[in-house]
């Protein structure tokens, strides 16, 4: 009985950390699918929301306020992002654009050490209140907000992408850029406006986590790879399963933590991401045609 | 090799008198520590940018193998108590396995999925360097790692250490440049132009790519084992991901394809991140931290936006514009080396045949294949994710005959190319080639075997010259290994000296010897193509497979083409050809096979298929035909 309350808190945490590398992992889908850039400063998305949301708290502005806020601003960095640093090469290989990202979440990671220094931040939890019972397991209030958070979205971004002629058209570049240029589409601004969802959506999951994990300036890198596993996990261009890919990593995660090791358990992304992507299944041998040089 | 050395010999020379007097000039310890540092990165930046800027591999994980020398180093010698020396030796040999190991199932990957691979790698290396207490002495590190002893004297100063480690950079530029300048570094370069190409002309792509990530792994982890025996004790920090970027800058900044720039990156970015970590101190106040990662980042990025060749082409440019403006006139590097090769002097076309008489040194030549069919397709089908490209199409080719293949538009004429060359293996169905089956083998097998194709987009190595382009088509035909290159041993530089002729030759024998220097991508598509077609012949194909070698040809130049095709089949290679016009078509093929929505319809001499009502249906469509007559079922 203890094993099994023990197993079931384990999925429990697994399922919040898992919301996070989902966000992030829907980040990833969305600029890559829009742009073909795989885009390396995600997690520092995540990270800058988290501070700015703490930072603007501490100005006084009211929680709620102070998140969106954030979760407004990263989305505006991420598109001012794209248009100082990728569009200026857009033509450049797919390599060069992953180390300019590499390049750029280097350099907003130094930023915020100098803005925030090494020291990890913690923010109030959304609603205080007594810890949940469920099973023999403890779930905190504020996971029930991230997962809340995590689920609700996916109706909404469904409907954003179904509905609205913007999510249409986003979805038409990710189709045939070359086709939806033709048919009038702004690519270019699809492209800024990709990096800005996936900046906001970024962002929001730093923020709603923070009051579970502590935000420090470092946190991207981590956040950054084991999104883009979670991506990867769901075959890089389909949101839900990415989001499902999130979720997956986070419990492995926090099962090989809990009854392996760790120390180890920032290791057991990469594993997975080793074992999905020698396997390789289907979609990324799709995927990798459009790499060859083509011409 | 020889033309590089001859342009440049000042340069190496100069830099090695510079670098033994450093150290009387250098009196600081601190300063010296650093010409130290520099020498390690070099080493392990030489390493990457063999694997980046030649092969056009990318790892974001090579403080792995950097962690490992040092790690495997630190522990042979405090734990086991061995010897420095055979610690170094045996690092190396445990990492290069490791990293062939690893290699095998990462380079099957390509792109983002590539550089993720490997960043991960580097992540659970450095987990496990941080969680193997027992053995890593996890966060607090290995201690009391001993000095290395050369004759008696312990490499225990910086002064001594600096000609260590500097010795030990020179040796691997050495053995670096001569890879690179050779059958294997050419091999390389064609993988990062066009690895289907390459691998189209025999050249093992994936062995070559786990080659030279396996050579470049080995350098690190010397680099890694020097790095501990001078410190005399490990952590994991310096091991981490940050490591990944800096060497990846430093490999940036050199221009990727650039043993020398390895090597000037190393040197700015080592002393930059060095004076950043004592100046910004000062500026900011904080006194932990590691602010010079912003500068790695915009460096990283203003690198790649505004001068993605890196900053040494930059400074080898304005170099030579100096000493240009003081010596007048003197011929430009490439085209007097190619006159010093001998290839001008074959300025008249010579008959294809000559490629290669069997008494000559160097090249090998294949034997001719019996009489009869060469290629039996049989029962070919393709389908792609649920469509059917190809259905059941079966023909042979006979020894010696031109066989066209025709169809409209989007009839399945190029899958058929690429299911019968391997770049994409057949759904279903067999196909023989001088009797033996490969429609399982990868193409360089297939290339191997004597089955050379052309691209319908010409598919040249765009930044090789065109002679070099043909020399590749060379590579199955000589022999020279890493090991002969990297010690240029006479064997291969004999070889290499036939290559060059041969390859000259060839390209005299479509008319462009006074090409062979210029580099392939500037040339018009009418030579380019003509350039592919040489590449091809020197692969000593017994099946020439031709993509539309055709399109996008003048009137004169396709003259010109039904003239070297002619000529090509009377050498006894026989010919495949795909082609759209119809008059090449009818004028060279003997036979023709027609393929319609991935079926084959007809097959036959030109004139009965010019007269075969489904051709025509085909073509022009059903009412083009007259209506009672021509329903042939």
């Amino acid at each position: 009985m203890i094993f099994a309350s023990q197993l079931l808190q384990f999925l429990l945490t697994g399922i919040t950390n898992g919301s996070i590398y989902a966000l992030i992992a829907l980040g990833f889908v969305v600029i890559h699918s829009v742009t073909s850039v795989v885009n390396f400063a995600q997690g520092e998305f995540a990270m800058l929301g988290a501070l700015l949301a703490i930072s603007l708290i501490a100005a006084g502005l009211p929680q709620g306020v102070a998140v969106a806020a954030a979760v407004i601003a990263v989305g505006a960095f991420a598109a001012l992002l794209y248009r100082v640093g990728l569009r200026p090469a857009r033509d450049a290989s797919p390599l060069a654009m992953i180390i300019i990202t590499i390049g750029a979440a280097l350099a907003i990671r130094g930023v915020a050490l100098v803005l925030w220094g090494t020291e990890p931040y913690a923010m109030q939890p959304f609603s205080s209140g007594s810890p949940l019972q469920v099973g023999g397991a403890v779930v905190r209030l504020q996971s029930v907000w991230v997962l809340g958070f995590t689920l609700m979205l996916q109706p909404l971004l469904h409907l954003f992408f179904t509905r609205t002629m913007l999510g249409r058209s986003l979805r038409a570049c990710a189709v045939n850029r070359l086709a939806a240029r033709l048919v009038g589409i702004q690519t270019e601004r699809m492209a800024l406006m990709a990096f800005g969802l996936s900046g906001a959506v970024g962002a929001l999951g730093g923020v709603i986590i923070t009051p579970i994990i502590f935000a420090t300036y470092d946190m991207g890198l981590m956040l950054s790879l084991k999104g883009f596993v979670a991506a990867v996990m769901g075959g890089l261009v389909n949101y839900p399963a990415a989001v499902a890919g999130g979720f997956l990593l986070g419990i492995l995660e926090s099962l090989g933590a809990g009854l392996i090791s760790s120390g180890y358990k920032d290791a057991i992304a990469f594993v997975a991401l080793f074992v999905i992507l020698i396997s390789k299944p289907r979609w990324i041998v799709r995927s990798e045609q459009g790499i060859e040089e083509g011409g | 090799m020889a033309r590089a050395l001859r342009s440049f010999s000042w340069g190496p020379l100069g830099f090695v008198v510079v670098l033994a007097c450093l150290p009387l000039v250098i009196q600081s310890r601190y300063h010296q520590s650093i010409a130290v540092i520099i020498g390690m990165h070099a080493i392990a930046a030489v390493g990457l940018s063999l694997l980046m800027g030649y092969a056009g591999q990318v790892s974001l994980g090579h403080a792995a193998f950097y962690g490992l020398g040092a790690y495997l180093s630190g522990i042979g010698s405090t734990a086991f108590h061995v010897n420095p020396w055979l610690c170094m030796l045996a690092a190396a040999l445990i990492t290069g396995a490791l990293a062939a190991a690893i290699g095998t199932p990462i380079f099957r990957l390509r792109g983002h999925f590539l550089a993720m691979a490997t960043l991960g790698w580097g992540i659970i290396v450095y987990i496990v360097f941080n969680e193997l207490r027992e053995i890593t002495g996890g966060p607090s590190g290995l201690t009391g790692i001993p000095n290395f002893v050369l004759f008696g004297m312990p490499l225990n100063t910086d002064i001594r250490y600096y000609y260590l480690v500097w010795a030990c950079a020179l040796l691997v530029i050495f053995l670096s440049r001569n890879i690179v300048n050779s059958r294997v570094g050419r091999a390389l370069r064609a993988i990062h132009g066009s690895e289907s190409a390459a691998a189209a002309l025999g050249v093992d792509t994936p062995r070559y790519k786990l080659v030279i990530f396996t050579v470049s792994a080995v350098y690190a982890s010397l680099a890694g084992s020097l790095y501990a025996h001078y410190l005399l004790f490990v952590n994991p920090p310096p091991f981490s991901f940050k490591f990944s970027i800096a060497l990846l800058v430093m490999v940036m900044i050199g221009g990727l394809a650039h043993i020398w720039g390895a090597l000037f990156g190393a040197g700015l970015i080592t002393i930059l991140s060095e004076s950043l970590r004592a100046t910004i101190p000062l500026v900011m106040g904080h006194a932990a931290g590691e602010y010079e990662i912003i500068a790695f980042g915009l460096i990283l990025m203003g690198t790649m936006i505004a001068m993605p060749e890196g900053l040494w082409p930059w400074v080898l440019r304005t170099g030579s514009r100096i000493r240009r403006a003081g010596k007048a006139e003197e011929s430009v590097g490439q085209s007097a080396a190619a006159k010093a090769a001998g290839i001008r002097t074959e300025s008249q076309a010579l008959p294809i045949g000559t490629q290669a008489s069997p008494g000559e040194p160097g090249v090998l030549r294949r034997p001719m294949p019996p009489a009869g069919s060469i290629l039996e397709v049989q029962e070919v089908s393709k389908t792609f994710f649920g469509l059917t490209a190809l259905s059941r199409v079966s023909f042979t080719v006979n020894a010696g005959e031109i066989l066209a293949v025709i169809g409209p538009n989007g009839a399945g004429k190029t899958t058929l190319f690429n299911v019968i060359a391997g770049a994409s293996p057949p759904t279903s169905g067999t196909i023989r080639f001088v009797a033996a089956p490969i429609q399982h083998l990868s193409s360089h097998r297939i290339a191997s075997a004597g089955l050379v194709r052309t691209f319908q987009n010409v598919r040249l190595f765009g930044r090789m010259t065109a002679l070099e382009n043909v020399m590749v088509g060379l590579h199955q035909r000589t022999r020279a290994g890493i090991v002969v290159a990297a010690l240029r041993l006479p064997s291969g530089k004999s070889e290499e000296r036939e290559s060059r002729i041969q390859a000259g030759r060839l390209l005299s024998s479509v008319g462009l010897a006074d090409r062979g220097d210029l580099i392939a991508g500037n040339l018009p598509l009418g030579q380019q193509r003509l350039v592919e077609i040489a590449r091809a012949l020197a692969a000593d194909p017994t099946l020439l497979l031709l993509d539309e070698p055709g399109a996008g040809l003048s009137v004169a130049e396709r003259d010109q083409l039904r003239e070297l095709v002619s000529a090509v089949r009377t050498t006894g290679v026989t010919v495949l050809l795909v082609e759209h016009d119809m008059d090449l078509v009818m004028g060279l093929a003997d036979r023709i096979v027609v393929l319609n929505y991935g079926e084959k319809i007809a097959e036959g001499t030109p004139e009965t298929i010019r007269s075969d009502p489904q051709v025509i249906a085909a073509y022009l469509g059903e009412e083009a035909l007259s209506p009672p007559a021509a329903r042939p079922d």
